[in-house]
C-alpha cells in the first residue's frame, strides 16, 4: 500500500533528516514507526500524505505519488497529527461539515467510538481539554473508514483508561484491507497492537520486521550476558536482548528492542538473519 | 453538482460552508467592525456622508484581513496538516479563496456600508439618506476602479499569504518594502530620463483599464500556481 524507496529528505540543503528509507507498508497490518525524537517520524508521515516532497527517492501510496495530492488519494487517507487545533463547533457539527468530503464516513460508528472513549458529541471542541480533543478527533478519523490511517503520537495526552480503549478500538479497526501506521516513541502504549515494527535511525531503517518474526528469533529479559547483544540495568535487575534458542516465541519487549537497535542496529539485525 | 476533470463545484460549496461555519466569529467581528467604525465616525461628525467615506477606508483594511482569515488554516502550524489533507484539489481551494476574497467580500462590504450609512442618516441633522446612499453606490459601482482596486489589494494579499510560510508579518513587510523600492526606482528612472513619455490617448486608456481589470485575475492565477507547490511544502 505504501511503498517508500530510497527516500531522503532534508529541511535545509545538505542536512538530511531522513536518509535512504526503504520500506514497504502493506495493508492488513498495524505498523509501528519508532525512532528517537527528531529522527523524522512525523516528517515521514507528512511525506506519505503528500504534505512534503522527498529530496531523493520516491513514495507511492496505492501506486500513486502522494505529492500529486489527488482528491481520490486524499479521500482514502486520514492523518491524526500529534498536535492540532479544532474549530469552536461541536464534534457533531464538525462531522456534518467535514464528513461530506469522505464518502465512507459513518455517523453511527463515530457515535459508537465517542461513547467508548467517553467523548460528549455535542460539546464544543474548542472548550475541550487536549486529551478530550484528541479522543474526539480519533473518533472522527476512525469513523471516516479510510483504508490508510496515519497516527502521529496518538496516545499523547490520553489518560490511562482511554489508552486501553484506544488500543481496543484500533485493533477492531484493523482489517485485511487497511494499513495503519502508528508513529510513536511511547512504545509501551502500543506494543500489544503492532504486528510490524519499523525503527528509524540517522542511517535509515534500522529494523523492519514483523512482531512474530522478532518473537521467534529474539528473546528479551533475563538473558545470559555472554550471549546478549545488548544489556541494560533495570529496576528488576539486568535485562537484555539475545537470540531466541528456546524454540518458543518470546514475549516482545519493545522498549528493550528499541534500545538495543538504537545502541547497535547491526547486532540486532544479525539475530534476525540467523536461522 | 458539476464535476469537470476532477473539479467539483459541490466540493467548493461544501468547503465554503465548512469555512464560514468554522470561522463565523472572525467574519462576524470583521463585518461588525465594517458597520460600527463608519457609523462611529458618522455619529461623531453628525454626518452620514462621513460613513460613506469611512466605509471606503475600512473596505481597503478588510481587503488585508479577509485573505488572512481565508488562508490561515492552511498556514497555521496547528491546523495546516488537517486543512491540507482535506480531499479538495488546489483548483477547488483557490476557486473558493478567489470568490471569498473578491465577489463575496465586496458584496458583504457594500451591504455593511449601506447599513452603516442608513443608520448614520438617523443622526444626520441634514437627513439626506438617499443622497448618501447614492454617494455610496457611486463610490462602489459608479467608479468601477475602486472595486477593482479592492480586488487588486485582496488578490495581492492572497499571493502574500500563499508565499508566506510562518512569518506573515515579515512577508507583509517585505512586500511593502518591495513596493516602496519599485516606486522609488521608477521615480529615479523618470528623473534620469530613462522613461519614455507617451501621450495619453483613448486607446492607451483602454489598454490601461484592461490591464487594471485583468490584474486581480492574474494575481489569483499566480496564487493558484503557488498553492499547488506550497501545499506540498507548507
Amino acid at each position: 500500500m505504501i511503498d517508500i524507496k530510497r527516500l531522503s529528505f532534508g529541511y535545509t540543503a545538505g542536512h538530511n533528516v531522513l536518509n535512504d528509507i526503504d520500506v514497504l507498508l502493506d495493508g492488513g497490518h498495524i505498523h509501528g514507526l519508532l525512532g528517537c525524537n527528531g529522527i523524522g517520524k512525523s516528517t515521514l508521515l507528512k511525506i506519505v500524505c503528500g504534505l512534503m516532497r522527498p529530496t531523493r527517492g520516491s513514495v507511492t501510496v496505492e501506486g500513486e505519488d502522494p505529492a500529486r495530492r489527488s482528491v481520490g488519494m486524499l479521500r482514502r487517507m486520514m492523518i491524526i497529527p500529534e498536535e492540532f487545533a479544532l474549530p469552536s463547533v461541536s464534534l457533531d457539527r464538525y462531522a456534518r461539515l467535514t464528513a461530506p468530503f469522505y464518502p465512507s464516513f459513518s455517523a453511527e460508528q463515530m457515535t459508537y467510538y465517542c461513547s467508548e472513549l467517553g467523548v460528549d458529541i455535542s460539546a464544543k471542541l474548542h472548550n475541550m481539554s487536549m486529551g478530550q480533543r484528541k479522543k474526539a478527533y480519533i473518533a472522527f478519523a476512525m469513523a471516516v473508514n479510510a483504508p490508510i490511517l496515519l497516527l502521529d503520537e496518538p496516545t499523547n495526552g490520553l489518560d490511562i483508561p482511554s489508552k486501553s480503549v484506544f488500543r481496543r478500538l484500533l485493533a477492531g479497526y484493523a482489517d485485511e484491507g487497511r494499513c495503519i501506521v502508528v508513529s510513536t516513541h511511547q512504545v509501551n502504549d502500543v506494543d500489544s497492537l503492532l504486528d510490524n515494527i519499523v525503527i528509524l535511525d540517522r542511517e535509515g531503517v534500522a529494523l523492519n520486521a514483523t512482531t512474530s518474526e522478532i518473537c521467534r528469533r529474539i528473546s528479551f529479559g533475563a538473558v545470559d550476558p555472554a550471549r546478549a547483544v545488548y544489556t541494560e540495568r533495570t529496576v528488576l535487575g539486568e535485562a537484555g536482548v539475545a537470540a531466541n534458542t528456546s524454540g518458543e516465541d518470546s514475549r516482545l519487549n519493545l522498549e528493550l528492542l528499541f534500545n538495543a537497535v538504537t545502541a547497535d542496529r547491526r547486532a540486532v539485525a544479525s539475530l534476525l538473519e540467523n536461522r | 453538482m458539476a464535476t469537470i476533470n476532477g473539479f467539483s463545484s459541490g466540493r467548493v460549496l461544501r468547503l465554503a460552508v465548512k469555512h464560514y461555519t468554522e470561522h463565523r466569529s472572525a467574519y462576524m467581528l470583521l463585518y461588525g467592525m465594517m458597520i460600527f467604525v463608519p457609523l462611529l465616525f458618522a455619529m461623531l461628525a453628525r454626518s452620514a456622508s462621513v460613513a460613506a467615506s469611512m466605509s471606503m477606508a475600512v473596505c481597503l483594511c478588510g481587503a488585508f484581513v479577509v485573505p488572512f482569515v481565508t488562508m490561515k488554516e492552511l498556514r497555521a502550524s496547528d491546523t495546516k496538516i488537517m486543512a491540507n489533507t482535506l480531499p479538495v484539489s488546489a483548483a477547488e481551494r483557490m476557486t473558493f479563496v478567489a470568490l471569498n476574497t473578491s465577489i463575496v467580500y465586496t458584496l458583504m462590504e457594500t451591504l455593511c456600508a449601506g447599513i452603516a450609512v442608513a443608520a448614520a442618516a438617523c443622526v444626520d441633522s441634514r437627513g439626506e439618506l438617499m443622497t448618501d446612499l447614492s454617494h455610496l453606490w457611486h463610490t462602489y459601482n459608479g467608479h468601477w476602479e475602486i472595486m477593482i482596486l479592492v480586488w487588486i489589494v485582496s488578490s495581492s494579499n492572497v499571493v502574500i499569504n500563499t508565499l508566506a510560510r510562518k512569518r506573515i508579518v515579515a512577508a507583509y513587510v517585505c512586500a511593502f518594502v518591495a513596493v516602496m523600492l519599485a516606486i522609488w526606482g521608477l521615480e529615479r528612472m523618470a528623473e534620469a530620463g530613462m522613461m519614455i513619455r507617451i501621450e495619453w490617448s483613448e486607446r492607451l486608456d483602454t489598454i490601461a483599464k484592461t490591464i487594471y481589470c485583468i490584474t486581480p485575475a492574474g494575481l489569483y492565477g499566480i496564487s493558484y500556481l503557488l498553492l499547488r507547490r506550497r501545499q506540498v511544502k507548507w
